[in-house]
């Protein structure tokens, strides 16, 4: 299973490489605009690191489908499933890869995000009012604490990780059950909407408390959407193993 | 021992292999044969587990293939397929990680003896070079079925000696060899039986040396008997 995964990190390693780059780029952009006070730079620094963070946990995401789907569908296929391993190790291990890569890469983004805020208000000397600014908001949405940010960073890891796993089935779907059948693609792309609004109405007919921003509330919402993912990542590997031909 | 029972394979409009049933054993060289299309591929591809079948069951050693038959059998397919960033170094170190039988010292022999430098990089190899690196990883593992499909396809005298020999140097009482090539003449020296598949089916097996006792015949001649080219039409 290390192997495999070690394996899948290589495969996905310079799209992160590339993630990486744009960042640093966009960092120095941002570090000259405030520091040089060039407000240009600074704006162009803001908004594209902001813009890379939320496109980049996205294509990591999108990143891993794409490389399941090639894996599938290339003669590249027989590299793995000529080794001795079945199905749901070799899903498992693209699920683990993914997962952690979009919580490391998410969690990269908030810290970069935390640094830059702190070093604009301490440049400008308003670190006290920062504070003030968070503390206020802090008031409006409850109690801001380490388990609150831990339950949300779970619950929406939660969900992503949901949003691929729905993904990977529909690609598997498509290079089995739907092989060689018209309309093949379409069909696996409506099933992965089709997936993903149904659980989405029964999370939200849940008699639960599903505020994001507390702590039960996030474990709720992530306790939720492990249930559907663990029934995808199963379904999606029983299929490989007794369907799959490449 | 390696069994095929009925074995099956149907892809949308065409049978690819159609219920072959026969039973290969240890310390045997054996040459697939048949035209392009006859089903080869796809009944290697079952062997291994690539492929599902559509209806049958392949058996190796008295149980359905499955993970621990990939354990003792290797398979090189005829296509390129090792992962693009792979450089010839890594193609030894992930079958290195992945099957307990790969020796990496007999891999750098066998590349040494075929020229390859290991820190060529997969996607630049010519159409030789990768045949010679598909059949160096593939004999580096101490398997005891191998699979090789088509190990001949595109590459010049000297470097089908070399693929050959390679390929036979591994021979031995407790393992099989199962080589498909279209190339008849080149199996001939080699191998000791021909299977013969014709439109999806089991045309025959026969034992080289048999052909050539009991009916004067070689395995070219054969070929061309049960092909549709008999001997006998060209007098």
């Amino acid at each position: 299973m290390l192997n495999l995964i070690k394996y899948e990190m290589r495969k996905t390693w310079k799209i992160k490489a590339i993630l990486l780059v744009i960042t640093a780029v966009l960092q120095v952009v941002f570090l000259i605009g405030l520091y040089g006070e060039n407000e240009t730079a600074l704006g162009i620094g803001t908004g594209f690191l902001f813009m890379t963070a939320i496109v980049g946990v996205a294509v990591i995401g999108i990143y891993s489908i794409i490389l399941l789907r090639n894996d599938l569908n290339t003669k590249q296929s027989y590299m793995l499933f000529m080794t001795p391993n079945n199905s749901y190790k070799i899903l498992g291990a693209k699920a683990i890869e993914c997962g952690l890569s979009v919580w490391i890469i998410g969690l990269f983004f908030t810290a970069l995000g935390a640094l830059d805020g702190i070093l604009v208000l301490e440049k400008f000397n308003e670190l006290d009012s920062l504070f003030k600014i968070i503390k206020a908001m802090l008031a409006d949405i409850g109690e801001f604490t380490t388990p609150t940010l831990f339950s949300y960073a779970a619950a929406m890891l939660a969900s992503a990780l949901f949003s691929i796993a729905t993904a990977f089935f529909a690609v598997v779907l498509s290079a089995t059950l739907l092989n060689g059948k018209k309309y093949n693609g379409f069909i696996s792309v409506f099933v992965f909407f089709a997936i993903q609004i149904l659980v989405g109405y029964i999370f939200n007919k849940l008699p639960f408390d599903l505020d994001m921003v507390n702590v039960a509330g996030g474990l709720t919402t992530a306790g939720f959407y492990v249930i559907p993912t663990v029934i995808m990542f199963f379904i999606t590997a029983w299929i490989m193993d007794n369907k799959l031909s490449v | 021992m390696l069994e095929s029972i009925e074995i099956t394979k149907k892809f949308v409009g065409k049978t690819a292999v159609d219920n072959i049933s026969m039973k290969l054993e240890s310390g045997h060289i054996y040459a697939l044969l048949g035209p392009n299309g006859s089903g080869k591929t796809t009944w290697m591809k079952m062997v291994t587990g690539l492929i599902k079948p559509t209806s049958g069951y392949i058996m190796y050693n008295g149980a359905p293939i499955g993970i621990p038959s990939r354990r003792e059998i290797a398979y090189m397919a005829t296509e390129p397929y090792f992962y693009d960033w792979m450089t010839i170094a890594d193609v030894g170190k992930y079958y290195q990680d992945f099957f307990e039988d790969f020796s990496m010292e007999k891999y750098h022999t066998l590349l040494g003896r075929m020229e390859l430098d290991t820190k060529m990089k997969t996607k630049n190899l010519s159409s030789g070079m990768m045949a010679k690196l598909k059949v160096a990883v593939t004999m580096a593992r101490n398997a005891k079925v191998f699979l090789l499909d088509e190990p001949l396809n595109g590459i010049d005298l000297i470097a089908r000696d070399e693929v050959m020999q390679a390929a036979i140097e591994n021979a031995a009482p407790d393992n099989m060899l199962i080589i498909s090539s279209h190339l008849v003449e080149e199996l001939e020296s080699v191998v000791d039986s021909a299977i013969f598949i014709k439109d999806a089916k089991l045309a025959g097996i026969y034992n080289i040396e048999e052909l050539r006792q009991n009916e004067g015949v070689s395995l070219a001649d054969k070929y061309r008997e049960v092909f549709g080219h008999a001997v006998g039409g060209e007098n």
